[in-house]
């Protein structure tokens, strides 16, 4: 019992700890999220314009407050936000730019939600707070930087490996965050063949909320029971198929590509954006693949970490990167105040469909070669076991060569 | 970190699970929590569903009446502006705190700055629809807010 209590165990944190991503692959990412971020940071201040007799807080840390904080209360949050972010951007003390990320969003959110209605967008706070476990600070960064300096200093090589397991932690409290949605729809007969849920959804976003524009009054015209009744079944299964796909990244990446395509299918017809999902999904992709270079799974960059040392006082460093991240971020933050950004929503929505496209396109291409065309090599890696196929033979891996067997094929 | 932790932290994000779907089918979604939109509530029979909807009617110092679109009373807001007018004028609470009249007299002046609301029901229709039909009709008045919204 114990023997197999601990082979169980073994085996779920060898999974934990599988994963293709990289230094590279987060700091690219981190990146990325900063700045959407810092160009979409809400204007949490509105919620001035409401009476504290109207604050109604879902339960939670908000029942302890009695009403909506002050205007100049709010402005400080995305002020300070706006400058956490560019802490973020540029990658100094992420960790600590991190967490206030997190908390800083869970606020600003939790005074929006206390009118009375809860966005779920609640992937996108929580993700700064997981990633920084994942130490995406690691590349591209001036911790980076200042970790080398550190290294040099001390004569020892800076650590150029990133834990998988917060990636797969992220997969899977998305998957469940899911089935929170998925199971109610069960339960409230999404897939009984008489009811036309999705339909009804659309009509009521129309009629009754408003959400007319776009491919919406062509998606209300349409009167196919059959086809409706698919729009019920697919929504129900793509919500299940995140916690399953969990197991595999390849099939996560295919339910959140083709999750991304169903969000903006939704915004098409219901006009509902569903951002903040999108803009999370992209920590799953291989950002450094657009890179020429390929970088080995689960290691930093080679060129950053082989980056000579710059003779810089660590005290300068800092003072530069202070005077940066405060004087940007309360920049932009003003800048925003009196300019207009592009529309990142649409560009978010967009971007990430192409993605999506794009990696569903490369899995049906390479399950067509398996199928069609007789490889002459084969990484079969995503398998559990790797495996080379040379000329046709198949050869089982093991890491004593006297006992590999092979076999025709 | 401490493969312990790790463990504990998959395990208590699953465990969490059944209790979050509890905690909402018997109370109401909390915040922060780990929730996605269900829409449990909106599927329809066949053909028939019905929506919920508030109909606000002021009435002006000289008499007249007229009607406004719940959406104009707002102001800019984050969320669904049908839920954060139910939020603020189905529960009596909210609905008939002082300073909540003062506030929608407040709106009612952007709105119309010209005029001098005396008071303001806001009707809750259930309203019966049907998939592929424009058609609507007023099933019943579930509920009736009144708010004196006199200046002074």
């Amino acid at each position: 019992m114990a023997v197999a209590r601990a082979a169980l165990l073994s085996r779920f944190d060898r999974w934990v700890d599988s994963g293709p991503f990289t230094a590279r692959d987060l700091a690219i990412y981190r990146i990325l999220f900063a700045v959407l971020i810092l160009v979409r940071v809400p204007r949490f201040r509105i919620i001035d314009a409401y009476p504290d007799s109207l604050y109604h807080p879902p339960p939670g840390p908000f029942l302890l407050l009695t009403g909506f904080p002050p205007a100049g209360t709010m402005v400080g949050i995305e002020i300070a936000l706006s400058v956490v972010l560019v802490a973020l951007a540029l990658g100094y003390r992420t960790t600590m730019a991190s967490i206030a990320a997190t908390l800083l969003l869970l606020y600003g959110y939790g005074t929006f939600y206390s009118l009375g209605k809860i966005d779920h967008n609640i992937f996108l706070v929580i993700l700064p707070g997981v990633l920084l476990f994942a130490r995406w600070g690691d590349a591209l960064s001036i911790d980076s930087v200042l970790a080398r300096r550190r290294a040099a200093g001390l004569r020892r090589a800076p650590v150029t490996t990133i834990p998988q397991w917060p990636l797969r932690l992220l997969a899977v409290l998305i998957g469940l965050g899911f089935l929170t949605a998925a199971i109610p729809k069960i339960f409230y007969g999404w897939l009984d063949p008489r009811t036309q849920a999705v339909r009804g959804v659309l009509q009521k976003e129309y009629y009754v909320n408003g959400r007319t524009d776009l491919l919406a009054p062509y998606a209300l015209d349409m009167s196919s029971r059959f086809l409706w009744e698919l729009g019920d079944i697919f929504a129900v299964a793509i919500e299940v198929a995140f916690i399953v796909c969990v197991i595999r990244w390849r099939a996560f990446r295919v339910v959140i590509a083709a999750a991304a395509l169903f969000h903006l299918g939704v915004l098409l017809t219901m006009n509902i954006f569903f951002v903040s999902n999108v803009l999370v999904y992209g920590a799953f992709v291989s950002w450094s693949a657009l890179r020429p270079v390929k970088v080995p799974p689960g290691r930093a960059s080679p060129l950053g970490a082989a980056r000579p040392v710059q003779p810089v006082g660590s005290t300068w460093w800092h003072i530069a990167a202070v005077v940066t991240i405060v004087v940007g971020g309360a920049g932009i933050w003003g800048l925003r105040q009196v300019a207009s950004f592009p529309p990142t929503s649409w560009m978010i929505m967009i971007v990430g469909a192409l993605v999506s496209v794009w990696y569903l396109a490369r899995q049906v291409i390479r399950l067509l070669r398996h199928i069609v065309v007789r490889p002459r090599e084969i990484d079969v890696r995503d398998r559990g076991r790797r495996a080379v196929v040379a000329d046709g033979r198949e050869v089982e891996d093991d890491p004593t060569p006297a006992s590999t067997s092979t076999r025709q094929p | 970190m401490n493969r312990v932790l790790v463990r504990g932290l998959f395990a208590v994000a699953v465990a969490a699970l059944p209790v979050q779907l509890v905690v909402r089918e018997v109370g109401s979604e909390p915040y922060p929590g780990l929730y996605q939109p269900s829409f449990g509530g909106t599927v329809a029979e066949g053909l028939d569903y019905q929506t919920y909807e508030p109909l606000v009617t002021v009435i002006e110092r000289d008499g007249t009446e007229r009607k406004v679109d719940y959406r104009d009373v707002l102001p800019p807001t984050p969320v669904l502006p049908l839920s954060v007018f139910r939020s603020a004028f189905e529960d009596d609470k909210r609905s008939q705190d002082p300073q909540t009249a003062r506030w929608l007299r407040s709106r009612l002046l952007v709105l119309d700055p010209g005029s001098d609301p005396q008071s303001a029901t806001i009707e809750w229709v259930r309203v019966d629809r049907q998939i592929g039909s424009t058609r609507s009709q007023v099933a019943e008045v579930a509920k009736t807010v009144v708010l004196d919204v006199r200046g002074g």
